[in-house]
C-alpha cells in the first residue's frame, strides 16, 4: 500500500474557511429571517416568531458544523505532495478523491488571493491542464508563489516519458 | 496571393439561399393562396383575373428577388477571399462588416471537407479548418471550393503545418533538451506494421461502392484534376452486409416511424376536416356503412393493416437513407493521419492526425453484441460546430460529440486487424485485464436495480399513485359506489401493466449488473489502458497513458467499507473533457494504478 502524500496546508487556512462560511451563513440568515422579524415585530403573529426560531436554530447548528467541527476535519482530509514529476493531492470527507496529476500534462499554473486568504497572508495555486484544472487552496503566499514557480519550471522541463 | 473561391459560390450559393427565402416565402403567402382559392370558388371570372395577375405579380417579384441575392453573392464573391501566407492562413470576408480570421500553421488541427448533392454535381465542397481551440473556437468555413483546389489547400495547410512543427522542433533541439518530443516519433514507430495488412484488406465492398467510384470518376464539373497526395497505407470501406447493417442501425428505429406515420395521419387528417368542414360526418357515415358491410373487427384490422404496412414503407425509407449516407464509406490512414470519408449523395471527409486522437471506442449495443458486432470510433478533441447552417442531417450515432466513427458495424473479430491498420499505435492493447472486486457484485446489482433502476422506482411511484387514487376514491362521499368499483378497476388494471412493465425493466436491469460485474475490467500495458465497461451494452476504450491529463481515485463511505474504490482517467477528449470511469475496483488495484499513472524517470 502507497502511503498517502504527507504535506498539509498552512493551519491559517482553518480561520479563512471559518470566515468565508461565517460571511456567507450570515447572509443567507439575515436574507431569510429579516422578513419574519418584520412580520413578526408588524403583527405578533406567533407563527413567524415559531418560523424565526426555527430559523436561529439551524443558524446555530450551522455556525457549529461550519465554525467548529468542519475545518479541522477539512484540514485533516487535504493532503498534497510536490514530487519531481507528479503532483499528488488528497481530499475529500466523505467522497474521498486522491488525483495525480503529472507535470509534463500541466498547461498553466497560477496564484489567486481573495481579500480574506490576502489578509491571512495565504495564496491558493491552480494547476491546470488540458481537461480541467485542480487547486491546493490555503498555502503561505510565499511558499504558494515557489510552489507555482516550481510547478511551472517542471511542467517545462518534464519531457514526454515512455 | 488573393485566392478567390471558385464561382459557383455566386449562382449556386444564390440559389441556396434563394431555396430557403422561397420557402418562407410560401409559407408566408399560404394565405393569400387560400384566399384567392375561395375567390375562385365564389366567382370563377373574377378569380381567374385575379389569380393570372397575382401570378404575374409574384412571378416577376421572385425573380427580382434572386436578381438582388445573386447581385449580393457576386459583390460578396469579391470580398471573400482567402490567403496562404508565409505565417498562418488569412480568410477575409464581409462587404461591409469586414471580417477577417488568421490561423497559424501550428495550431491547424484537421481540414475537413463536405458536400452537398448539388455541390457535388458540380465537384465543388466546403472545407471547415477545425483548430480544436475547445468550445470557444469555432472551426473556419471556407465555403465552394473546386474539389482540386480544395485538396490543394488542405495539402498545402498540412505541409505548412509539418513544417512550421519541424521548424520549432529543430530550434528546441538547438537548446539543451536532448530529445524531440515523443509524441512525433510514435507514429513511426507504429508505421511499419502496417504495410502487410493493407494489402489484404483491400477487397471488401458493397453495392454502393460503384455509385462511389463513379461520382469519384465523374467529379463534378469544376471539380478539376485530382491533386496527388501522401500514399495510403491502410484503408477499408464496408461490405454489403455491414452496409445494411449500418443502415439499419443507424436510422430512427420502428418505433420512430411508427409515431411519425401516426402523428401524420393525425395532421392530414385534421386537415381534411378543417378544409372540406362536412368530410368529418362523411367519414364517420362511411365508416358505419363500411362497418356494416365488412363486419367491425374486419374493418379495425384493415385500418391497422394499412397503417403497418405505411409504417413499414417509411421504415424502410429511412433504412435506405441512412444505407446512402455511409454510401462510399472508406476510412484509410494516410501518413500520420486518419481519414474517413462517407455519404453518396451528400458526401464529408473528416480527417484527424493520429496525434488528436485520445482513444479508440468499441461500443457494442444489446443488439449488437448479440449479433456480434461493434461500433468502432475515436475519441478526439472537439471544437464547437462550425455554424448552425452546417450541422448536416446525419443519423444519431455520427453525431456523437468529440468522436468519429471509423467503422459504423464492425464484426468483433475483425476489431484488433482493423485497429492495428488503422491505428497501430493503439493496438496491442493490455494483456490481463484486472476484473472488478468481489463486493462489486452486490454493489453493482443494488445501484443498477435499485438506487439507479427505472424498474424500481417506477413500482415505488405506481405504488403511490395507487394508494392515493384509492384513498381519494374511499373518502370521497359524491362517488356513488357503482363509480368508485369502476375506478377501482381501471386503477388496478393500469397499475398491474406498471407492474409487470416494472418488473421486467427491474429484472434487465439485475441482469445488467451481473453482466457489468462479469466483463468490466481495467487493463494497463506500458503505455497503453484499457477500461471495459460491461453490461447489456458494451464499451471498451483503449487510451494511451500520454493522453491522461490526470486520474483519481474516488471512493465514498461504503466503499471504503467494501474496501474498493472508483478509478477515473481524465482525457481531453470532447468539448473540454472526458473522464473514462470504472466503478468498484479493489484498493491496490486503484493504488497500483495511480503508481502506473505517475511519469517515469529517464533512466
Amino acid at each position: 500500500m502507497r502511503d498517502f502524500p504527507t504535506q498539509a496546508l498552512n493551519p491559517k487556512i482553518k480561520s479563512v474557511w471559518r470566515l468565508s462560511d461565517l460571511v456567507w451563513i450570515l447572509i443567507v440568515f439575515f436574507a431569510c429571517a429579516i422578513p419574519f422579524a418584520l412580520i413578526a415585530t408588524d403583527d405578533d403573529s406567533s407563527w413567524a416568531l415559531g418560523v424565526l426560531v426555527i430559523e436561529v436554530i439551524l443558524f446555530v447548528i450551522l455556525l457549529v458544523l461550519f465554525l467548529v467541527i468542519l475545518p479541522p476535519i477539512r484540514y485533516a482530509r487535504f493532503r498534497y505532495e510536490v514530487s519531481d514529476d507528479f503532483l499528488e493531492i488528497a481530499q475529500g470527507i466523505i467522497w474521498r478523491k486522491r488525483y495525480m496529476v503529472p507535470f509534463i500534462r500541466v498547461q498553466n499554473t497560477d496564484t489567486r488571493q481573495g481579500p480574506i486568504l490576502r489578509a491571512f497572508g495565504l495564496a491558493s495555486v491552480t494547476i491546470s491542464t488540458a481537461a480541467g484544472s485542480l487547486a491546493i487552496p490555503g498555502l503561505d503566499a510565499a511558499e504558494a508563489d515557489t510552489l507555482r514557480d516550481r510547478a511551472a519550471e517542471l511542467a517545462r522541463l518534464a519531457r514526454e516519458d515512455v | 496571393m488573393k485566392q478567390h473561391v471558385h464561382h459557383s459560390y455566386i449562382w449556386l450559393g444564390a440559389l441556396r439561399s434563394f431555396g430557403a427565402l422561397l420557402i418562407a416565402l410560401v409559407i408566408c403567402g399560404m394565405s393569400g393562396i387560400v384566399s384567392v382559392i375561395g375567390l375562385l370558388a365564389e366567382s370563377p371570372a373574377t378569380g381567374a383575373f385575379v389569380m393570372s395577375f397575382g401570378v404575374l405579380i409574384v412571378l416577376v417579384f421572385v425573380a427580382f428577388l434572386y436578381g438582388i441575392i445573386v447581385a449580393v453573392h457576386a459583390v460578396s464573391y469579391k470580398y471573400l477571399w482567402y490567403e496562404v501566407g508565409p505565417e498562418e492562413f488569412s480568410l477575409y470576408s464581409g462587404m461591409i462588416w469586414k471580417k477577417r480570421t488568421h490561423v497559424p500553421y501550428q495550431r491547424i488541427q484537421s481540414v475537413d471537407q463536405k458536400a452537398s448533392l448539388l455541390q457535388r454535381a458540380f465537384g465543388v465542397c466546403n472545407i471547415s479548418i477545425d483548430t480544436a481551440g475547445g468550445a470557444a473556437n469555432k472551426a473556419i468555413l471556407v465555403p465552394y471550393l473546386a474539389r482540386a483546389q480544395a485538396d490543394a489547400l488542405r495539402q498545402e495547410l498540412y505541409a505548412r503545418k509539418q513544417y512550421a512543427i519541424s521548424g520549432a522542433a529543430q530550434v528546441a533541439n538547438a537548446a539543451p533538451a536532448p530529445s524531440p518530443t515523443g509524441v512525433a516519433a510514435a507514429p513511426v514507430a507504429g508505421t511499419p506494421a502496417t504495410g502487410a495488412a493493407a494489402a489484404q484488406s483491400a477487397p471488401a465492398g458493397n453495392v454502393l461502392d460503384a455509385g462511389d467510384a463513379l461520382w469519384k470518376e465523374v467529379g463534378g464539373v469544376f471539380a478539376g484534376a485530382p491533386v496527388e497526395m501522401e500514399p495510403v497505407s491502410f484503408e477499408y470501406g464496408l461490405t454489403n452486409k455491414e452496409l445494411v447493417l449500418a443502415g439499419i442501425s443507424g436510422n430512427a428505429g420502428f418505433a420512430v416511424a411508427f409515431l411519425v406515420v401516426l402523428v401524420a395521419v393525425v395532421q392530414i387528417l385534421g386537415g381534411l376536416f378543417d378544409i372540406v368542414p362536412e368530410s368529418g360526418d362523411a367519414i364517420a357515415d362511411a365508416m358505419v356503412t363500411g362497418a356494416a358491410a365488412f363486419g367491425l373487427p374486419q374493418l379495425i384490422g384493415l385500418i391497422i393493416g394499412v397503417f403497418l404496412v405505411i409504417t413499414i414503407i417509411v421504415w424502410a425509407f429511412s433504412i435506405l437513407n441512412s444505407t446512402i449516407s455511409f454510401g462510399g464509406f472508406h476510412a484509410r490512414r494516410r501518413g500520420d493521419r486518419i481519414e474517413v470519408e462517407r455519404g453518396l449523395l451528400q458526401h464529408q471527409s473528416q480527417n484527424i492526425s493520429i496525434e488528436r486522437v485520445q482513444s479508440v471506442i468499441v461500443r457494442q449495443t444489446w443488439i449488437r453484441k448479440v449479433i456480434g458486432y461493434a461500433e468502432l470510433s475515436l475519441g478526439k478533441v472537439d471544437a464547437a460546430e462550425a455554424d448552425g447552417s452546417n450541422a448536416q442531417s446525419g443519423n444519431s450515432s455520427m453525431k456523437r460529440a468529440g468522436e468519429i466513427v471509423i467503422h459504423p458495424f464492425c464484426k468483433m473479430s475483425r476489431v484488433d486487424e482493423l485497429v492495428s491498420g488503422l491505428v497501430p499505435e493503439f493496438a496491442n492493447g493490455p494483456e490481463d485485464a484486472i476484473p472488478l472486486a468481489n463486493k462489486a457484485l452486490r454493489r453493482g446489482i443494488l445501484r443498477r436495480s435499485v438506487w439507479q433502476g427505472g424498474g424500481f422506482w417506477l413500482a415505488v411511484f405506481t405504488v403511490i399513485c395507487q394508494c392515493l387514487v384509492m384513498f381519494a376514491v374511499d373518502s370521497d362521499p359524491d362517488i356513488s359506489l357503482m363509480d368508485a368499483e369502476l375506478i377501482r378497476f381501471w386503477v388496478n388494471c393500469v397499475a398491474m401493466v406498471l407492474y409487470v412493465l416494472a418488473g421486467i425493466t427491474f429484472v434487465l436491469d439485475v441482469i445488467g449488473a451481473v453482466m457489468w460485474y462479469r466483463e468490466s475490467s481495467f487493463g494497463v500495458s506500458r503505455n497503453l489502458m484499457t477500461i471495459v465497461n460491461g453490461g447489456l451494452s458494451r464499451t471498451r476504450q483503449t487510451f494511451p497513458r500520454s493522453k491522461i491529463q490526470f486520474g483519481y481515485l474516488r471512493s465514498n463511505p461504503l466503499q471504503r467499507v467494501a474496501g474498493t474504490c472508483t478509478i477515473c482517467a481524465v482525457t481531453a477528449a470532447g468539448v473540454g473533457s472526458t473522464a473514462i470511469t470504472l466503478i468498484d475496483v479493489q484498493d491496490p488495484a486503484g493504488i497500483q494504478w495511480l503508481e502506473w499513472l505517475k511519469p517515469r524517470s529517464h533512466s
